[in-house]
């Protein structure tokens, strides 16, 4: 039976899939979360899906139109798999789960990118010697596994460690064994060597944020999605951003190793959990891509990042060689390849180089903006020919921090809110459809805005005290909203935005599109020319464009352009992890942006001051929030 | 050929706005001041129009104010403890345009007045002078939203104009100046884009934009005169080039800060090489009234009479109307 690759839009998941197969199951099978309510019966039209690449094959389904036919509308159940597919889930399809939300992020790269995965499993059965044939233990596995990679390495050489279990470990199993091999730059090198079929093998992809660590754990046979695991990073206790992280790595010689240390522990924490959960050994880990910004980068490997703060603002690295688990710290197989995305500059990451990877900005002919919303927003603007980056520092608050209900985009946080003031009637909607514990990033720009909508709060953020509804009230002297009655939902305090949580908002709001106008004016560039808006980050499973332009984070531009792609740095961690393509394609890609320093602009903190208001201190930026809210230019 | 003044073309004009009300008007007012109305940088005749003169206010306390430097105790002598009598000899002696009572006597830390004592106050000066009057808060937040509403009310239809409302708390001052039909002067910590917010703020509340006097916290000679000029400057471009949220007239508070600096109220027994006392204080605040006129203020708030006088002379020389 044949088999086809088929890769799942914005998840970015791919896998081998057999011939006849539905694609709902291969969506399942790759852990996208399609929506169904009929069981794959064909009845509901729930999980209509668009294929942008390949030919399926079964029926598209009954119940759609010609015209969506053309569109290459399918229904995921009843269309099969019979070619190499790129399959795009709409959002109306998507049914949002925790896997998903540490995972999604649009991939537009080809199918073809995976390539040589950072390390994988190569079952090698080599011909016994005998007098004929008196090749050495060493020279039988690595003729066979040359022979077994194709044209994958030029070269193959085996560590010390595994040279030393390969002529009991050969006898003993019949001259059959398992080679962990890693791709080190194009070489082959075996790490490993294990009794055939001794175990599945598994990769990381790493995002270590200045907030949050994401852990991914991917399967390396089938390069499917296993489950993910996201914390927050330790190091906060020794400072919220990288500056002050920065300052505390100079601390009486102790400082860089007590960083270090926290963030590996935070890894590694995630890791076992997220292994553990799936009855997975670290040894079976075999291979990590790793991505984050410079200064996490720096920490991460333990490397002083002193000279970042000052000018003239060089990193100690940008990129780091393949390295090994043990070196860096990873409680995973000992020595087993870390990869680390390359850096572009003191204050863009590899975490950026991935995202650009993951969205394929750099191969789009279309002019993009592509815009990380980390505790650093970092943004690059645009397309196959040229890119700029920048970044900005703007706060931790669409992650959750600094808010008091705000929270990380996992279970139970609100992603989605409205508010209607004819009913005073919040409808909301949590991930996983859990009880509500506080409010994502998503959710908090839907509450900005609706509050905004409503005239619950004033321009700058405040609420309006005299507003008819019993939500807005003082607690502890500070005004806010009641999003979430406590007894409603079975919690002992209501789920409510203040006038605190407000500000961080407009602060980190106001940052993100001060960076973006102030890289687009750099360029001569209006607005109004950028063709797609990509936003990254840790918001939740989606982020409603409308809402997010009524606050100002984000140009008035037509909605349509905008588009939310979730954890895009993860995302191209996975890409890292599973295929050569990448890893060069990140080299590549870093190596061509040009990175503009916002510190240098004296425009630019006007530019955030101007944008300290809702949306914007100058309506002119903002026409259609205008007309919508009626507000007086 | 004859050099021809390069003329700058603007597309728009500093609304005007016109404070005290007459009793036709429903006040008590013998005199009103209208400020605004220029189509131009400032005093730059070849090019546009400064219709209205900018308007002197002097500034009276409530209490006698504490630490009083000797050239201005001496210039007002026992006035100082009487709001009334203080305000009359501002306008009768040194001919002020405006009077601008300041309520400094209700903030906590000062003698904590109450609401009724600070109405009684402006009601007291009100009822001594014709000229209209600024009735300024304490300007701790809590206890302006506290005195503010009852001063307003007994004003009421004297067309008076009330400060201020900040980003942070406008909205009791302006309910009570749109209620009782005043003016309102919005305050920024010299930070155009926050004044533009204020501003944006207190209209959406549905004060009418020509009915708003702004504020960009004043620097002294020395002590910051610069970053305020260039932000009046810039908002007057801003104004001109059309942005209707930064077109009002703007409001400088001269004497409290010139008297601020150490060259202006340092004693002469403490720095004898720097001359006479009132001469220096005199003319740093002569200084720096005439530094904000350039910069395109509208209303002065004045202390020293002989600043006045001198700050007078330059106002009629640089609107052509010198004796």
């Amino acid at each position: 039976m044949s088999s086809h690759i088929v890769v799942f839009l914005p998840d970015g998941a791919c896998l081998d899939v057999e011939s006849g197969r539905t694609i709902l199951e291969a969506a399942s099978a790759a852990g996208v979360a399609i929506d169904s309510s009929c069981g794959g019966q064909g009845a509901c039209g729930k999980c209509r899906v668009i294929v942008s690449l390949g030919q399926p094959g079964g029926r598209p389904g009954d119940s759609l139109s010609r015209e969506e036919i053309e569109r290459g509308i399918v229904l995921a159940c009843q269309a099969t798999v019979a070619d190499d597919l790129v399959v795009e889930v709409p959002l109306e399809s998507q049914r949002g789960e925790l896997q998903i939300l540490m995972g999604r992020a649009e991939v537009t790269g080809e199918p073809a990118q995976a390539g040589t995965p950072l390390a994988s499993r190569v079952s090698a059965e080599m011909a016994p010697p005998g007098q004929e044939d008196d090749a050495s233990d060493e020279d039988r596995l690595l003729q066979r596994l040359s022979e077994a990679s194709g044209e994958s390495f030029e070269h193959f050489d085996i560590d010390l460690p595994s040279l030393r279990v390969l002529p009991r470990l050969a006898r003993e199993n019949s001259w059959h064994v398992d080679a962990l091999v890693a791709d080190f730059g194009g070489d082959g090198r075996v790490f490993g060597l294990e009794p055939p079929q001794a175990g599945e093998a598994y990769g990381l992809a790493v995002d270590v944020g200045t907030t949050t660590v994401v852990v991914q754990l991917i399967d390396l046979a089938t390069h499917g999605f296993v489950d993910a695991c996201a914390s927050l990073n330790d190091q906060i206790a020794y400072g919220e951003d990288v500056i002050s992280r920065i300052i505390h790595a100079q601390e009486d010689g102790a400082g860089l190793d007590q960083l270090r240390d926290a963030v590996r522990a935070t890894v590694n924490r995630c890791a076992r959990e997220v292994a553990g959960q799936h009855g997975v050994a670290p040894t079976q880990i075999i291979g990590a891509a790793c991505v984050g910004n410079t200064v996490m980068t720096h920490l991460f490997l333990g490397i002083d990042p002193a000279a970042i703060r000052r000018e003239p603002y060089v990193p100690a690295i940008k990129a780091a060689p393949v390295l090994r688990a043990g070196e860096v710290g990873l409680d995973i197989h000992p020595r087993a390849p870390v990869h680390l995305a390359p850096c572009v500059s003191s204050y863009v990451g590899g975490d950026i180089t991935a995202g650009v990877l993951a969205t394929a900005l750099d191969q789009s002919p279309r002019l993009t903006l592509f815009i990380d919303m980390g505790t650093n927003g970092e943004m690059v603007i645009g397309h196959e020919e040229w890119m700029m980056c920048c970044s900005c520092s703007a706060g931790p608050a669409f992650e959750g921090s600094g808010v008091e209900y705000g929270m990380y985009a996992t279970v139970g946080a609100i992603e989605r809110l409205s508010y209607d003031r004819e009913t005073d009637q919040v409808e909301w909607v949590t991930i996983g459809d859990a009880r509500p514990r506080g409010i994502c990033g998503s959710g908090l720009v839907d509450a900005l805005a609706a509050l905004l909508r409503a005239g619950a709060i004033d321009r700058a953020g405040r609420i309006n005290l005299g507003f008819p509804s019993r939500r807005v009230r003082v607690r502890n002297e500070r005004p806010e909203f009641v999003f979430v009655w406590g007894e409603e939902v079975g919690r002992s305090d209501d789920i409510s935005l203040g006038e605190d949580g407000i500000q961080n908002l407009i602060r980190s709001k106001a940052a993100v599109y001060a960076g973006a106008e102030t890289l687009l004016e750099s360029l001569g560039l209006d607005a109004g020319r950028v063709e797609q808006i990509l936003v990254a980050g840790a918001f939740g499973n989606y982020l409603d464009a409308e809402s997010a332009v009524t606050i100002g984070l984000l140009p008035d531009v037509p909605l349509e352009r905008i588009r939310f792609v979730g954890n895009a740095a993860v995302a191209g961690a996975r890409l890292a992890l599973l295929g050569r393509g990448a890893r060069r394609g990140m080299e590549e890609l870093a190596g061509r942006m040009t990175n503009f320093e916002l510190s240098v602009v004296p425009g630019y903190m006007d530019r955030y001051v101007s944008g300290l208001f809702l949306p914007h201190t100058d309506l002119q930026r903002f026409p259609s929030v205008a007309s919508r809210l009626e507000l007086r230019a | 050929m004859a050099f021809e003044i390069p003329v700058e073309k603007w597309t728009a004009a500093v609304s005007a706005l016109t404070i005290g009300a007459a009793e036709a008007d429903g006040g008590t007012r013998t005199s009103t001041v209208t400020v605004g109305g220029e189509t131009t940088l400032p005093f730059l005749g070849f090019e546009g129009d400064t219709p209205n003169r900018p308007a002197i206010a002097m500034e009276v306390l409530d209490v006698p104010p504490p630490n009083y430097p000797e050239p201005l105790s001496a210039a007002f002598g026992d006035a100082v403890n009487d709001p009334a009598v203080w305000a009359k000899r501002c306008v009768e002696e040194f001919g002020a345009d405006m009077v601008c009572l300041r309520l400094a006597g209700a903030h906590p830390d000062q003698e904590n007045k109450s609401a009724e004592d600070c109405a009684q106050a402006v009601k007291s000066v009100l009822g001594a002078v014709g000229v209209p009057l600024i009735i300024w808060g304490c300007g701790q937040p809590d206890k302006d939203n506290e005195i503010m509403p009852r001063c307003s009310e007994v004003a009421a239809g004297e067309n008076c104009l009330l400060g201020t409302a900040t980003e942070d708390n406008y909205k009791t001052i302006t309910a009570a100046c749109m209620a009782d039909g005043h003016k309102l002067i919005t305050e920024a910590p010299i930070d155009i884009n926050i004044q533009k917010q204020a501003n944006i703020l207190v209209s959406e509340m549905g004060l009418d934009l020509s009915r708003i006097v702004m504020f960009q916290a004043t620097g002294g000679l020395g002590y910051g005169m610069e970053y305020a000029y260039s932000i009046m400057e810039r908002t007057r471009l801003a104004a001109l080039g059309g942005d209707r949220m930064l077109a009002m007239p703007m409001l400088s508070v001269v004497g409290p800060e010139a008297w601020k600096a150490k060259e202006a109220r340092s004693p002469e027994e403490a720095a004898p090489e720097w001359g006479a006392a009132e001469e220096r204080g005199v003319s740093w605040e002569t200084t720096t009234a005439t530094c904000f006129l350039n910069g395109g203020t509208d209303i002065l708030v004045m202390w020293h009479p002989r600043a006045v006088a001198l700050l007078r002379k330059t106002i009629d020389s640089l609107m052509g109307e010198e004796a």
